[in-house]
């Protein structure tokens, strides 16, 4: 079975910086996503990095850029090996993780490892949910930003908060019409023979070719509760967690969790949190993950903070 | 024959120009075809995206209710934009590259695999 020093999970904007804090180290660190290039959701929320680099070491820009110059830094490491295009499913004792690509598949042994795997889009269901032109917030970035392909014309936006403010904002740009914004699938249909053709809310009926479902995201911890983990639903941090130290480390010795999988995160969080799990997973010393752990402090925001704070793996919680 | 029962096509559908991302890049064109009809695609770019900038939202029709279904989700996740490609069944669409000459049918319930070549 190959071994490396740390493999990290997800290569988004927490995992590279994870990734970078460990290669400064010397570890033998793998970085592994299921993508064609590193980035993750910079790629598809592309107006983050705009105006603020978030502690991430290139200049600001649009997020593929940003994403392409974090990719040449990560290749200048002869200690780093990325791969992309690599679906890592199952996590086992002692920390083995399983990958599967197009035409290979293992297992491998980490002395950490590190799950930077992000959230999905929470998407409550509603009478006609399932009709295409119908998908969530993510779909529809991917579709405008990655894949250059406009969905519909005509948009209705389902859901409030940043992630429907940050859509809407995209579509603009993107010179397509914003017919309806709602909150809620209260008193709310879509409808349409074999494709969505209205949206009704109440007695009132909007024409729109696409509908995106922007109620937030949940965090996608999956592998660390595949390892035992120990986590608890926590809604402030959006879904199940797992439980973490102040590294970032679960109840599995050695498997970090960094990132919107431990909780929906700004993005200057997500950085700062992956250097800290980075920093504790190659084994830097107190001095310097106190001042990780302090950085952190001063960019996180305030109700996750207190909500991870809760969370807090103890001893009490972790009885050996 | 497009098997997708609808009589709007949505046209117009490629985003060539973006105000952040540039002009789209020209890359190699190639040809798919979806159910028997010929289509431009972009190479590298996913299959669904292929059929969308073409104007095709329906990937296939549910086992028992028979109702339509097109990308949900658009990462791999939900299953939702499955296809026959190239005779296999339960492609994920959203996630799967075009590639030359490559052979998109509509996937009806769960399909059906083709008499296995001598
Ligand atoms: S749209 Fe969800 S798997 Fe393809």
């Amino acid at each position: 079975m190959r071994t490396v020093d740390v493999a990290i999970v997800g290569a988004g904007p927490a995992g590279i910086s994870a990734a970078l804090a460990t290669a400064e180290t010397g570890a033998r660190t793998l970085l592994i996503d299921e993508n064609p290039a590193v980035g993750g959701h910079l790629h598809w929320r592309i107006s983050q990095t705009l105006t603020d680099n978030a502690g991430l070491p290139v200049a600001t820009g649009p997020g593929p850029q940003v994403a392409a110059e974090l990719e040449t830094l990560l290749a200048s490491f002869s200690n780093l090996t990325l791969s992309l295009n690599t679906v890592a499913w199952g996590l086992f004792e002692d920390r083995v993780l399983a990958l599967a690509s197009e035409d290979h598949a293992e297992e491998l042994q980490a002395d950490a490892i590190i799950l930077t795997t992000g959230s999905t889009d929470i998407a409550a269901p509603f009478p006609g949910w399932t009709l295409p032109g119908v998908l969530t917030a993510r779909a529809a970035q991917t579709f405008l930003h990655v894949h250059r392909v406009l969905p519909g014309h005509h948009w209705a936006i389902l859901g409030e908060g940043e992630d429907a403010d940050e859509l809407a904002g995209d579509l603009a740009r993107c010179g397509v019409e914003i017919v309806v914004r709602h909150g809620s699938v209260d008193n709310f249909r879509a409808s349409g023979t074999n494709r969505l053709a209205h949206v009704e809310i109440d007695d009132d009926v909007y024409e729109v070719d696409a509908l995106a479902i922007a109620m937030g995201r949940q965090p996608d911890a999956e592998l660390a509760f595949q390892a035992q983990a120990r986590g608890a639903f926590v809604r402030a941090l959006g879904g199940y967690t797992p439980f973490r130290d102040l590294n970032g480390q679960t109840s599995e010795v050695g498997v970090y969790v960094a990132g919107d999988a431990a909780g929906i995160a700004t993005l200057p969080e997500l950085v700062a949190e992956g250097q800290l799990a980075g920093k504790a997973a190659a084994g830097a010393s107190d001095a310097e993950l106190t001042r990780a752990q302090g950085l952190l402090n001063t960019v996180a925001n305030r109700p996750r903070r207190e909500a991870i704070e809760r969370s807090r793996l103890t001893d009490s919680l972790n009885p050996s | 024959m497009t098997d997708s029962g609808d009589s709007t096509v949505i046209r117009g559908r490629r985003l060539n120009d973006h105000e952040l991302l540039g002009p789209l890049p020209d890359v190699e064109p190639v040809e798919i075809t979806v159910d028997g009809q010929s289509f431009r695609a972009r190479s590298g770019e996913p299959i669904a995206a292929a059929l969308m900038a073409n104007g095709i939202d329906i990937c296939r029709a549910m086992p028992e209710s028979g109702e339509s279904r097109g990308v949900f989700c658009g990462v791999g996740r939900c299953s939702d934009c499955l296809m026959i490609v190239d005779g296999v069944l339960n492609v994920r669409t959203c996630v799967t590259p075009v590639t030359e000459g490559m052979r998109v049918e509509t996937q009806h319930g769960l399909g059906q695999w083709e008499d296995s070549q001598p």
